[in-house]
């Protein structure tokens, strides 16, 4: 009863929060340049997928003769894309492994541009009548991988190897993830499992939207997805790193670091080292890092940039 | 003038019959070019896989004072402690040569004194032995005095004192080549390059550079399909993780999962669709009403355009939470179904004579249909019935104990019911044309010999139509081989190992799908994906040459006979 | 005593002969039956859940009270119920009290995305209180955020009130404004596709040379831009004011509205007049945030135009190839290698088409007509990367085997006398070919290629490999030179499906949409494959009288 009032309580601190954007109105708003012609293509992570086509249409709006295009079939398509010249804007929901800069650099000379355009949250999601409330960074590892590089003497297969009991306990858990090409699936795995191999029991499923929605219609499931994916049939687990208590993956929490598994979402670009953007890019930028820009993250369910950051990049890009 | 027109006309004519010949004729080879251009590209992109690895000599330098190759790596041997505490794990007997650290130190190489090669891995099997042996590699008695390992690879580069050099990928067990590397007797330090394509060795003051050509040195029979042990795995296995997961760690790419998974969502959409596919087309080739027959046949066949995409998510979103929420109810259904229509049928005999009239032979699927839908609603409604009184209450947690399966909701059976409802007409349509082609002469021949229409159906018909219905068994095969959209949609794409019903799978089709956008063109993986394409066409194209094969065949026995 | 237990046996048996051989027709039967009843129980699942998206449902307004604490008010669309075991709530830490084993929970549509509640919720029905549809709850939906569901109070224009109360007046000065704002809209964006575009297009060709007609091009440009600022003023003029169901008030500004109705007091023509609107809203509007709301035009239009071009490609060296295996070539090893082609052809995975139209078309043939004709582009590839045309030149090969059976088949049906008459009258074989059989054989040819198109207009696998997108901004074909865009990615329905189905972010608000998607693409399907049965009768009848 009291936990229920107290998810109660987190639930209506989540829709406070999430309504004042954060730094909605120290943002400037966006004055379009006039005159802009070209296209603009995107191709990559799939998280940031719906976000980008917002941001096309919005751009496209304020720019009739500009078109974007958005590909997003995972967050690894994008530093080929980049490299081949086949998009000018690759969004990732991780940050680039050395792996796939070193691929660029060879081509180019120098590495790609990251630009930070957003803040997710990795949620943990459990079918909604599931009673447990949070979990531990190592208990996560012991149910999705294999390998437990994180040091968990073995693996959780029930829900009463989490605490659970009642007719819990003998529960198998079914766990849910994304497929390889997404920058979700690789984050977790280096964030959870320590950089371990996933159990091949884990399904992976092509899209995020699928995952919560496998977690929705099955009681003994749980699935890992942004949280920007929550649907009503499913809800997050509070995560602790270990050290400190749980944390509720809110829009709070997960702009100001405390909850262990938020992170930046990235657009990389090819920029040459003291060379500015190109045009198109370069006002692209400056619309996602304008008020109406930062609101639609907020409308996708992202928690938008901190303001300090906002006014770093825009030096850094030279906006 | 008129001739000379004439002429004119009859050179345009002869022209225009040449050119259209040549035109028809370019057209058939260019069908057969096609395929022979699809056949040939796909090898061409898989060969390079085989191609051996090699190194020759570049160039010598003076030594400086730096490394022997910038950004290269030296050796990196495992610590004395480790080697001393496998030798009192009883895991390293005799006397330790050098060694390697490999995985980034969550595995270690270590040469004997003769010759062998032992890797040693940390594993998660039991919390209280860390470490285990995962393969000896054979050296041929190499007496090894360098051993130097790529960073991103597991590639291990062997020099014995006198010259000789083996390189070794680890994991796929395979000898990239043995040489004896010209100037290298006696070297005092050796280094290999971070990219695996420049080897060192410094001997003297001396610094002498070789190029190591070795694109794809993890490919190897082993590593594709046999079980491999991994650092930090409970036990070998046969892994499909094409992305690698840390700095040291690489792709595993053991296509066995992937092929098995394959055959094992054909297998089971073969289960719904080739009986129910069989059956009905029995019936409606030899039993049905013309009138009936009419509409039936194309209303089946149809539905062989529904896309894959709208099955794929009705069984992934729809229908999986459905069959998981009654499973008791799905799993008796075939039993409820077959036992009500027995009983139905012996029910609707028994009555008098001028009920029975009401709905000849011809008609029976009109009676039915009603009784099917209801009987398979029945079964479904009736789950938590049949739950509680033949599983104890809780199905899953009874297979668990029974047979220790872990239910996943997205699983091989729900697979098989949607892909099964796509090979269905497929299988249905062939079959019914093969049976409705058999001469009536011979089915009325042999009722009028007396034999009752079920043994003249058994015994004249089928036989006759059985090169026919061989062929749509496996034409329906290879579309369940091919199918992409479904597998990807209704399965967890799980690269498991095992044909249970109630677990998931991955096929070779649903990872190319969701792999081949994302692969670096040129790499191993990218390769290894269209040999996975490679695979995929061989297996349909052998299982439609079988097909057509032996409808030749039997066709020619029944033929003769 | 011996033979009469044997004639005894052989009766028994006979008779279990004849109950089994029984039993097997009924089986057989009730197999034909349950064919049936899967393809109708497809057909009725997707049309009920397609067909019912576009239903302007009730809505409904709560009263809720969960687990014994205070009531809530809330006001949305019951779009599930779902049967939950007693047990499992006890367990979550629900309440659901005494009584059956089964409790039935609701999910509801609360609309009002922006304002901080979720949108979504699951109710146990034993919560609610109070249940009533009240007549004024409006419907607003909008092109951002979702739908608004809410009771109106008052009509203003920049600030000052025009209407207030929920009465007909309110109604009939909303419907105005409504209107007044989507003429302004649409003026808007048509001065922004048109003069807008343009001007931008005319100045930035100019930039680059120090023109004197640059100072003109700005001053067009900015005659445009104060043009829009006014139109924008028009379109930003109207908000409604609107209280939500827990009394909170709210303004709305009109500028994002679409459409308003108040779903509980429409009278049945209304409602079938409102849902087919909503139906035409779906087949010809652009997808909306994220392609979670909104229509399918894009891709529909994709898909026609790749299949259009896909039975272009394919025709000609189908029929030829027809043509080949039937009239010219020898019945020799050559020809059944052919046939062996085209029958593994018909074989093979769709999927392997995808790769290896990814691999050849896109990386070496593009990748050589970039190198060749598009130099100056690189290194941004402009067909080395996937496109319209190479997914088409992809789905002729993987259809190629159809039009050729089809067409074999046609050719097959013209007697041979037909041709034997042709040539003694002196005709050459290509003449009789062009303008005998050929004709003859149209109807197997069309078949064929509607066949093919059906075919191609469901195949998603190897798309998603060499071109698809989710989100293209532009048609394929547009009115700028060359008209039609051959290396432009493009949607496509049955991606769409896919895409919605297991990419949306908001996964319960696209539950329908996906449905109304799937139903759209398997009626054209279903269409093209009827017209292709029509057809082949149509031929079957004609060749019938000649056959005679």
């Amino acid at each position: 009863m009291r936990a229920r009032r107290a998810w109660r309580l987190t639930c209506l601190l989540l829709a406070l929060v999430a309504v004042p954007a954060l730094g909605d109105r120290t943002l400037p708003p966006y004055e379009p340049a006039s005159g802009l012609v070209g296209s603009l293509g995107s191709a990559g992570s799939d998280t940031l997928a719906n976000l980008m086509s917002l941001w096309a249409r919005a751009f496209g709006a304020y720019h009739p003769a500009v078109t974007v295009e958005v590909q997003a079939a995972g967050s690894a398509t994008a530093p080929p894309a980049l490299a081949e010249g086949t998009a000018e804007l690759g969004p990732m929901s991780r940050a680039m492994s050395g792996r796939e800069v070193d691929a660029f650099r060879e081509r180019f000379g120098y590495p790609p541009t990251a630009v930070p355009v957003a803040v997710d949250a990795v949620a943990v999601f459990v079918h909604q009548d599931n009673p447990l409330r949070a979990l531990s960074l190592a208990e996560l590892d012991a149910v999705f991988s294999i390998t437990r590089r994180c040091g968990t003497p073995r693996r959780f297969t029930h829900w009463g190897d989490l605490g659970l009991g009642g007719s819990w306990r003998r529960r198998p858990v079914v766990a849910y993830g994304r497929n390889t090409a997404s920058g979700t699936h690789s984050y977790f795995r280096s964030e959870v499992l320590c950089e371990g191999d996933f159990h091949p029991l884990v399904n992976e499923l092509p899209g995020s939207a699928s995952v919560v929605q496998a977690v929705g219609a099955s009681p003994g499931a749980i699935g890992y997805s942004s949280l920007g994916y929550q649907s009503a049939g499913v809800r997050p687990l509070a995560i602790s790193d270990g050290a400190g208590p749980a944390v509720a993956p809110t829009a709070e929490n997960a702009g100001s670091g405390r909850y262990p598994l938020a992170r930046y979402l990235y657009t990389y670009v090819n920029r040459p080292p003291g060379r500015p953007l190109a045009v198109l890019e370069r006002e692209f930028f400056r619309f996602i890092y304008s008020r109406e820009g930062q609101r639609l993250v907020l409308q996708d369910g992202y928690v938008p940039l901190p303001a300090a950051l906002i006014a770093e990049q825009r030096e850094a890009l030279g906006l | 003038m008129s001739r000379l027109a004439g002429i004119r006309v009859d050179r345009r004519r002869r022209w225009v019959d040449r050119a259209t010949s040549a035109l028809v004729g370019a057209a058939g080879v260019g069908v057969l070019g096609t395929i022979l251009l699809m056949l040939l590209y796909l090898f061409w992109e898989v060969t390079p896989l085989l191609q051996p690895a090699a190194i020759s000599y570049s160039h010598s330098e003076a030594a400086g004072d730096g490394a022997l190759l910038p950004g290269g790596r030296g050796p990196d041997p495992a610590s004395p402690a480790l080697l001393a505490g496998l030798e009192t794990a009883g895991l390293l007997a005799r006397p330790a040569g050098p060694s390697v650290r490999l995985a980034g130190g969550r595995a270690v190489l270590v040469a004997t004194g003769d010759g062998e090669l032992l890797e040693f891995g940390r594993t998660s099997a039991a919390p209280d032995r860390p470490w285990a042996l995962f393969r000896r590699l054979d050296s041929g008695g190499l007496p090894v005095r360098w051993l130097v390992a790529e960073p991103q690879r597991a590639v291990v580069f062997a020099l014995a004192a006198d010259g000789r050099l083996q390189a070794w990928h680890t994991a796929a067990e395979r000898r990239l080549f043995a040489t004896r590397l010209p100037r290298a007797a006696g070297a005092e330090a050796v280094a290999v390059a971070a990219d695996g394509t420049a080897f060192a060795v410094r001997v003297g003051e001396t610094v002498h550079h070789y190029r190591v050509r070795n694109p794809h040195p993890e490919v190897s029979f082993t590593s594709l399909w046999a079980s491999a042990w991994h650092p930090d795995y409970p036990a070998p296995a046969r892994v499909w993780q094409s992305s690698p997961a840390g700095a040291g760690d690489e792709p595993k790419l053991n296509l066995a999962p992937l092929a098995l998974g394959t055959f094992k969502a054909a297998l089971y959409s073969m289960l719904f669709a080739a009986p129910l596919g069989v059956l009905a087309a029995v019936y409606t080739a030899y039993f049905m009403a013309r009138p009936l027959r009419r509409v039936v046949k194309p209303g089946i066949e149809l539905m062989e355009a529904v896309p894959t995409v709208v099955l794929g998510f009705i069984a992934g979103l729809w229908l999986a939470p459905r069959v998981e929420h009654a499973l008791a109810g799905v799993l008796a259904a075939p039993l409820v179904l077959v036992a009500g229509v027995v009983a139905v049928g012996a029910l609707w005999s028994s009555l008098p004579g001028r009920w029975r009239r009401r709905v000849p032979l011809g008609y029976r699927p009109l009676l039915m249909l009603p009784v099917v839908a209801l009987l398979a609603w029945a079964s479904v409604a009736a789950s938590p019935l049949i739950e509680t009184a033949c599983f104890g209450g809780d199905v899953s947690g009874w297979l668990e104990r029974e047979f220790g399966i872990a239910y996943q909701q997205r699983n091989a059976l729900v697979v098989g019911m949607a892909m099964g409802f796509a090979v269905l007409p497929t299988v249905f349509s062939i079959t019914e044309d093969a049976i409705f082609s058999v001469p009536r002469g011979l089915s009325d021949g042999s009722l009028a010999l007396g034999a009752t229409r079920w043994q003249t159906l058994t015994g004249v018909v089928l036989p006759t139509a059985s090169p026919g219905i061989f062929s749509a068994l496996m034409i329906g095969l290879g579309r369940a081989i091919g199918e992409t959209m479904i597998v990807l949609m209704a399965t967890g794409n799980t690269p498991i190992l095992d044909v249970d019903p109630f677990t998931g799978l991955r096929s070779l089709s649903a990872n190319i799908a969701m792999e081949a956008p994302e692969s670096i063109v040129g790499s191993t993986h990218f390769r290894v994906l269209f040999l996975a394409a490679l695979l995929l066409f061989a297996f349909t194209f052998v299982i439609n040459t079988l097909a057509e094969l032996v409808r030749q065949r039997l066709r020619y026995r029944y033929a003769a006979g | 005593m011996t033979t009469r237990r044997r004639s005894v046996r052989e009766r028994f048996g006979a008779g279990l002969r004849r109950q089994g051989g029984d039993a097997l027709e009924w089986l057989a039967a009730a197999a034909a039956a349950l064919a049936l009843v899967a393809v109708l129980a497809l057909v009725a699942l997707l049309t009920v859940r397609g067909l019912g998206h576009f239903w302007p449902g009730s809505l409904k307004a709560l009263e809720v009270r969960e687990g014994g604490g205070a009531t809530e008010s809330l006001l949305g669309h019951v779009l599930a119920r779902r049967n939950v075991p007693a047990l499992q709530l006890r367990e979550a830490g629900l309440a659901p009290g005494p009584g059956p084993e089964q409790r039935e929970r609701l999910l509801l549509r609360l609309g009002n995305r922006d304002l901080g509640a979720p949108e979504f919720r699951w109710l146990l029905a034993s919560d609610i209180v109070e249940e009533r549809t009240p007549p004024a709850a409006t419907v607003l939906e909008r092109s951002e955020w979702g739908p608004l569901f809410a009771y109106p109070l008052a009509l203003r224009d920049d600030g000052t009130t025009l209407v207030a109360g929920d009465g007909p007046a309110l109604r009939t000065a909303l419907a105005e404004a409504l209107a007044a704002t989507v003429q302004a809209r649409e003026a808007l964006r048509a001065l922004e596709q048109g003069p807008l575009a343009a001007a931008s297009a005319a100045l930035a060709r100019l930039r680059s040379s120090a023109d004197p007609r640059v100072t003109a091009a700005r001053e067009r440009l900015a005659a445009v831009e104060t043009e829009r600022r006014s139109l924008r003023r028009a379109v930003e003029r109207y908000t409604l004011q609107v209280a939500l169901a827990d009394g909170q008030r709210v303004e709305q500004p009109l500028a994002t509205v679409l459409r308003a109705y108040q779903p509980n007091a429409l009278s049945l023509p209304a409602r079938l007049g409102l849902y087919f609107s909503q139906l035409w809203d779906f087949v010809s509007g652009a997808p909306r945030e994220g392609n979670t709301d909104g229509g399918v035009f894009p891709a529909i239009f994709g898909t026609v135009a790749l299949v259009l071009l896909t039975a272009v490609l394919v025709t000609p060296l189908g029929v030829l190839a027809a043509v080949y295996l039937h009239e010219y070539a020898r019945q020799g090893p050559l020809t059944r290698l052919v046939r062996i082609a085209v029958n593994n052809l018909a074989g093979v995975p769709s999927l392997v088409f995808g790769v290896f139209g990814l691999g050849f078309f896109v990386y070496v043939l593009g990748g050589e007509i970039d190198a060749l004709f598009f130099a100056d582009r690189l290194p941004s590839p402009t067909f080395g990367s996937p496109g319209l045309l190479w997914a088409s030149l992809t789905l002729a090969l993987l259809t190629l085997p159809v039009v050729i059976v089809a067409t074999e088949e046609g050719l097959a049906r013209i007697p041979r006398s037909v041709r034997e008459g042709s040539l003694a009258l002196g005709a050459t074989r290509a003449e009789t070919l062009w303008r005998v059989v050929l004709p003859m054989a149209t109807p197997a040819m069309m078949t064929g290629l509607v066949l093919a198109v059906a075919r191609a207009a469901g195949e998603v696998a190897p798309l998603m490999l060499v071109g698809v997108v989710k989100l293209a901004p532009k048609l394929p074909v547009s009115d700028e030179f060359p008209y039609l865009h051959l290396e432009q990615k493009f949607m496509n329905l049955g991606f769409h499906i896919y895409d919605i189905g297991f990419h949306s972010p908001d996964p319960d608000a696209t539950r329908s949409l996906v449905y109304a998607t799937a139903f759209l693409l398997v009626a054209l399907i279903l269409v093209l494959n009827l017209a292709a049965v029509i057809l082949r009768n149509r031929l079957r009848e004609r060749y019938k009288s000649l056959d005679t």
